[in-house]
């Protein structure tokens, strides 16, 4: 110990104070975050669910739940994280889903497609009870969707402006006739949104399904409980499954777009006019659980000359597009009372014609034709002088478009308003 | 004492912990950086990174899950030599900087600006962070970090070099004007939403620090309170400037761009790589710039690299613009292709003729902006040089002080040998006293002085005349320091030898005129004491003489052998009378020592002495009678001091003249005294008086129980016997008595 000492000493000694003070905090400073970082350990009775995905390599939408497959005991918490892409998802439950949907469970549970006539069967039959978020044919907020809602029994309200009772939320119970978020609020867009769903105790072993109340059944989950002592998966397996699926969905879309940026184009366009595409999809993508779309404008920055037309056509999503922007904001705002709106700004149109809609929305929606025409809006003249935006529209293969004609030469921004990454710009010379 | 001592301590824990921290916090920030490099070359890495950080949930899985995310926008590998270059430079030299300079506040300052600057001024790393899905708390700490940065950046910047904001108010002012606008600044920039923060980070950091760093500078620059400030706020003016400069070029073309509102909460796809490009190699000037400041703080050197650096730049400037304007501007004049030989030739030409003309022409300009009036050592000791020709100054030490103080931007005294002590004379600045207390030094050796840091002897021919001492409170002497106080003292020799002269000289005087002074007194004293003398002793002897000779008178018809008798008294009063006269005339000018000259009429004294004394004289001659006389008085008091008061058995007097002098010396075997104790009686006083007037010295060296020695020496010249002495006034005809 002597030895050590002196050794120490004449190792510490040469050094001066100054770097002696400096050591030791540095020290301590480089295992302190080391500490922050690897901090407490997730708790190991909840599962975490993305609903959503920020995909690092192109601004996206994915209506999926990640995974879509979920193993979770009684007493545990099932923990929905939304990432906030602009796209408006509910995570809803109920055994009025189970049992009007079985039929299409049967073959979704399977990944096979349902036929068309099960799916349309099933499909009236949910219409009739299943509120969904957004009216399909008047695109207005119905609140019986949009707000949350829990009832032991029964079946939500009909009417599209009554919500249903107010009632904090209870424990998931597998019993409930209608258990649903509602419209999960946003928070920001760097933040995630989350809905947790805590599984009671004595929830009833089985297999519940849950879609998504604005993007329809299409955008379908489920989650097996299992009693409390069984073995589950960890979050970590859990992850690398979720992974997987997100790669399954993004690898293609990715390939898709870069095609598309080569100009590509999977559908044959009859478009003799300089146009930007408005999103992106890969149509030859069919997952029975979920949808994705490219939320970006290809390209980016487009030059036009003075006096020219500019065309947009709008693909795989409801899409609009503003000029003038202003700060983003989310499409859907939840009021005190709890009363959910569109934000007018967003579905628009302001000064100019409406954007229509495709009717090759949602997925499986029926072959392609082989060569599209699409159909035009025309926006008219925009000189950069004030705000304009073509409403939400679109959501097919590029069959639904925009157009402007520039008069003043400039650089204008423009964006799609729901999406918070979807920006351009219009140089105009 | 112990309060403050205790307070430091606190801050330096404080400052150094908190220091740790953040530098911590960077080094994370620029590893993770890093690591999305790594994971844009390793798939693994990658696909790991992603799955940890899948769900995102703990704090290590979002830092996860951004590494992974900006490891698709990873850098090329220039890029991120540029990025990390610039980082590591930053890290290293501020860290670089503290440990040299521990205590000074624009170095901790700096520190922390340098060390938040490496880490937000790197693209790699600040991708990392732009994909973080942060939490409130996340984004607040990263948001103090940024501002933290930018604040000490700008406080290092105001405060350079003396750790004093400016402008240089009272310190309520300050606050009233700095932190309001710090809290603004702040809230300001906490209201940003992530990318309008980023640009809005990077115009604070580019334009408005930079730009109030170059005001402050100015500021100093016009109102310095030391050369030494006015030097380092140059040399930072200059090293900002060019901040500033690219930032005003810079920030016009992307701001629209960049800072519409609209798009606030909107991520950008990209990230302003030209800004920081623009910036990076800019900013590293400043740091540079301060830290060779700070560290050398005597900036001979670096005014040389400032000024070379200006001239080469304006060549460089020069010789692109004759290149360009020659090849492009005239190539489109005519119409011909950018490369033509010919007019490339034309331009080399031009830049050759005009290259020497131009590059003297640009270094006069260039030593004027950098050097100004006062500034190389060899500057300073040519001033010292021109201060040390002028005789007239009576501050010259003063002086003397001042140019070293100066130079070396320390305290400087300077102090001058007096007897064998060294006592201070002058000091610079002069807001403390000068030691009261001379230091003691013997053999010529120089003593100690524990309050310097350094002390130089002043010698002249050898002689050591003083020492220069410097103290820098705090930091050490440089190598410069050392070489400018060398070189001085080498001046300061002939200063100081004129200086101790000119005391010399004035002391000397003083003493002169003191002694005329006592002889005047005394002479006056001698005249009022003879006319005491024949008033009281022979004038009323005659009074007394002539009454009894009225009485006398008579006594001639009435009692003859009355007036027999009386005449026989009045002879004998006359006798008297005569004898006191002749005393007194003995006592102005002894006629013995007229006639026989110093050897007989000391003989016929020490005679008359009880106790014994012997005489030996050699190679006597006669002299000048005040000379005679000062020496026989000085030796007469001598001898009365040795009846009186010495208890002595024997005396002996010795007279010796040679090589000029006339040499005396009385010794007795008394009992003695100690001269430093005994105060000089007024009788020795007048006769040490006399001979120095006469340009002799008089000493007196005695120690208790070993006897008296008086002695003393007279520049004399024989006068020779051929004519009688010149008689003084008061000379009487010699009694024929012996």
């Amino acid at each position: 110990m002597g030895r050590l000492a002196r050794w120490y000493r004449t190792v510490t000694v040469p050094y001066p104070r100054a770097v002696r003070r400096l050591a030791i905090p540095l020290a301590m400073a480089l295992l302190l975050p080391g500490c922050g970082l690897f901090g407490p350990a997730a708790n190991e009775n909840e599962r975490t669910v993305l609903v959503d995905y920020h995909y690092d390599q192109f601004a996206d939408m994915f209506a999926f739940y990640f995974p879509h497959q979920l193993t979770a005991r009684q007493g545990d918490t099932v923990v929905f994280k939304q990432a906030w892409n602009g796209e408006a998802h509910t995570v809803t439950f109920g055994t009025a889903l189970d049992t009007i949907g079985k039929p299409v469970w049967d073959y979704i549970d399977k990944d096979t497609q349902p036929p068309p006539d099960v799916l349309g069967a099933t499909a009236q039959a949910a219409d009739a009870v299943i509120p969904f978020m957004v009216g399909q044919q008047d695109l207005k907020v119905r609140q019986n969707g949009a707000e949350p809602c829990y009832l032991d029994s029964g079946t939500p309200p009909t009417d599209p402006n009554t919500p249903c009772p107010k009632r904090p939320q209870p424990a998931f119970t597998g019993l409930q006739a209608f258990y649903s978020s509602g419209f999960i609020p946003y928070q920001g867009t760097d933040h995630d949104n989350t809905f947790r769903v805590p599984i009671s105790s004595d929830a009833k072993p089985g297999t519940y399904h849950y879609i998504c109340l604005f993007h329809g059944p299409g955008m379908n989950g489920t989650l097996t409980i299992v009693p409390k002592n069984a073995a589950i998966p960890s979050q970590a397996e859990v992850n690398r499954k979720a992974q997987a699926e997100v790669d399954q969905i993004a690898k293609p879309l990715g390939t898709a777009f870069s095609q598309g940026k080569q100009g590509h184009y999977p559908v044959k366009l009859v478009a003799p006019y300089k146009f930007v595409i408005a999103g992106y999809a890969d149509p030859t993508q069919h997952s029975q659980h979920g949808f994705g779309s490219v939320s970006e404008f290809l390209p980016k920055t487009i030059d036009i000359k003075v006096g020219e037309t500019l065309h947009w056509l709008v693909v795989g999503d409801l899409h609009n597009v503003a000029f003038d922007v202003p700060p983003y904001f989310p499409e859907f705002t939840v009021k005190k009372d709890g009363t959910v709106e569109w934000n007018p700004q967003a579905v628009g149109p302001v000064a100019s014609p409406s954007l229509g809609q495709s009717p090759f929305q949602g997925p499986g929606s029926g072959q392609l034709p082989a060569e599209i025409v699409p159909q035009i809006t025309d926006g008219g003249n925009y000189d950069g002088s004030h705000f304009i935006s073509s409403g939400l529209g679109g959501g097919g293969p590029a069959d639904i478009g925009y157009s402007l004609t520039f008069t003043k030469i400039g650089t204008y921004k423009y964006a799609c308003l729901i999406h918070p990454a979807m920006v351009g710009n219009v140089i105009v010379h | 004492m112990i309060d403050r001592h205790l307070r430091h301590r606190a801050t330096d824990v404080l400052f150094f912990s908190f220091l740790a921290v953040y530098t911590g916090y960077a080094i994370v920030a620029l590893g993770l950086g890093v690591l999305a490099a790594i994971a844009s070359l390793s798939p693994d890495l990658h696909q790991n990174l992603h799955l940890y950080g899948f769900d995102a949930q703990t704090l290590a899985e979002r830092v996860a899950q951004a590494v992974a995310v900006a490891s698709h926008r990873a850098e090329s590998g220039i890029q991120l030599v540029l990025d990390y270059g610039f980082s590591l430079l930053n890290l290293i030299l501020g860290l670089y900087l503290l440990y040299l300079r521990p205590h000074n506040p624009t170095a901790r300052f700096l520190a922390i600006g340098m060390v938040g600057t490496a880490a937000i001024f790197n693209l790699q790393a600040l991708d990392v962070y732009a994909a973080l899905q942060s939490t409130t708390v996340d984004a607040a700490v990263h948001y103090a970090f940024e501002l933290i940065a930018m604040l000490a950046y700008l406080y290092a910047l105001l405060t350079f070099p003396d750790a004093q904001l400016v402008p240089r108010w009272p310190q309520w002012a300050q606050a009233i004007l700095y932190l309001p606008v710090t809290v603004f600044v702040a809230v300001v920039l906490y209201s940003l939403q992530a990318t309008q923060l980023r640009i809005v980070t990077i115009v604070l950091f580019g334009l408005v620090i930079p730009a109030a760093g170059v005001l402050a500078q100015a500021y100093r620059w016009s109102n310095p309170r030391t050369a030494e400030e006015r030097q380092l706020s140059r040399l930072l003016f200059f090293a900002l400037l060019p901040a500033v400069i690219a930032a005003l070029l810079v920030n016009p073309a992307q701001l629209p761009s960049v800072l519409v509102p609209s798009f606030q909460g909107r991520a950008l796809q990209e990230v302003p790589v030209t800004f920081f490009r623009v910036f990076q190699p800019v900013f590293a000037i400043i740091p540079i710039a301060l830290f060779i400041g700070i560290v050398r703080y005597r900036l001979w050197d670096i005014d040389r690299i400032v000024s070379r650096t200006l001239v080469y730049g304006s060549l460089a400037v020069f010789v692109s613009a004759v290149y360009i304007g020659v090849v492009v501007g005239i190539g489109n004049l005519i119409g011909t292709q950018q490369h033509n030989l010919l007019l490339s030739l034309v331009a080399t030409g031009l830049v050759a003729l005009a290259f020497q003309p131009m590059r003297d022409r640009v270094q006069r300009l260039a030593n004027r902006l950098v050097y100004g009036t006062r500034a190389t050592p060899y500057e300073v000791l040519s001033s010292f040089s021109r201060l040390a020709e002028s005789f007239t100054s009576e501050d010259i030490l003063s002086r003397t002080a001042q140019i070293l103080s100066e130079g070396t931007s320390g305290t400087a005294i300077v102090w001058l040998k007096v007897g064998d002590q060294l006592r201070a004379m002058a000091r610079w600045p002069e807001s403390a006293a000068l030691p009261a207390e001379p230091v003691a030094f013997a053999y010529d050796r120089l003593p100690p002085f524990p309050n310097a840091d350094m002390a130089i002897p002043v010698r002249h021919q050898g002689e050591m005349l003083g020492v220069l001492t410097i103290r820098k409170r705090d930091e050490a002497l440089t190598p410069a320091d050392t070489k400018l106080v060398t070189d001085l003292a080498a001046q300061a020799g002939l200063v100081l030898r004129n200086a101790r002269l000119t005391a010399d000289l004035l002391a000397r005087l003083e003493d002169l005129r003191l002694s005329r002074q006592r002889l005047v007194r005394a002479q006056d004293e001698a005249r009022r004491r003879l006319e005491r003398n024949i008033h009281d002793g022979a004038q009323q002897q005659l009074v007394a003489i002539k009454v009894r000779l009225s009485l006398a008178e008579r006594l001639i018809e009435k009692d003859p052998d009355k007036l027999k008798r009386s005449l026989a008294e009045l002879k004998d009063d006359t006798d008297e009378a005569l004898q006191s006269l002749r005393e007194l005339a003995r006592g102005i000018y002894p006629p013995l020592l007229a006639e026989g000259g110093l050897f007989v009429a000391l003989q016929a004294q020490a005679r008359k002495s009880s106790v014994p004394i012997s005489i030996e004289a050699g190679s006597l001659q006669r002299y000048a009678p005040e000379t005679e006389s000062a020496v026989y008085f000085c030796c007469l008091e001598a001898l009365q001091n040795v009846a009186k008061s010495a208890e002595a058995s024997t005396a002996t007097i010795r007279l010796f003249a040679e090589n000029g002098r006339l040499e005396f010396a009385i010794q007795d075997d008394g009992k003695g005294f100690d001269p430093s104790r005994t105060h000089e009686g007024s009788g020795l006083q007048n006769m040490r008086d006399r001979l120095e007037a006469l340009g002799g010295t008089l000493s007196i060296r005695s120690a208790p129980g070993k006897g008296t020695e008086v002695s003393g020496t007279v520049p004399v010249e024989p006068i020779s016997m051929t004519g009688s002495p010149p008689a003084p006034h008061f000379v009487l005809q010699p009694d024929a008595e012996p």
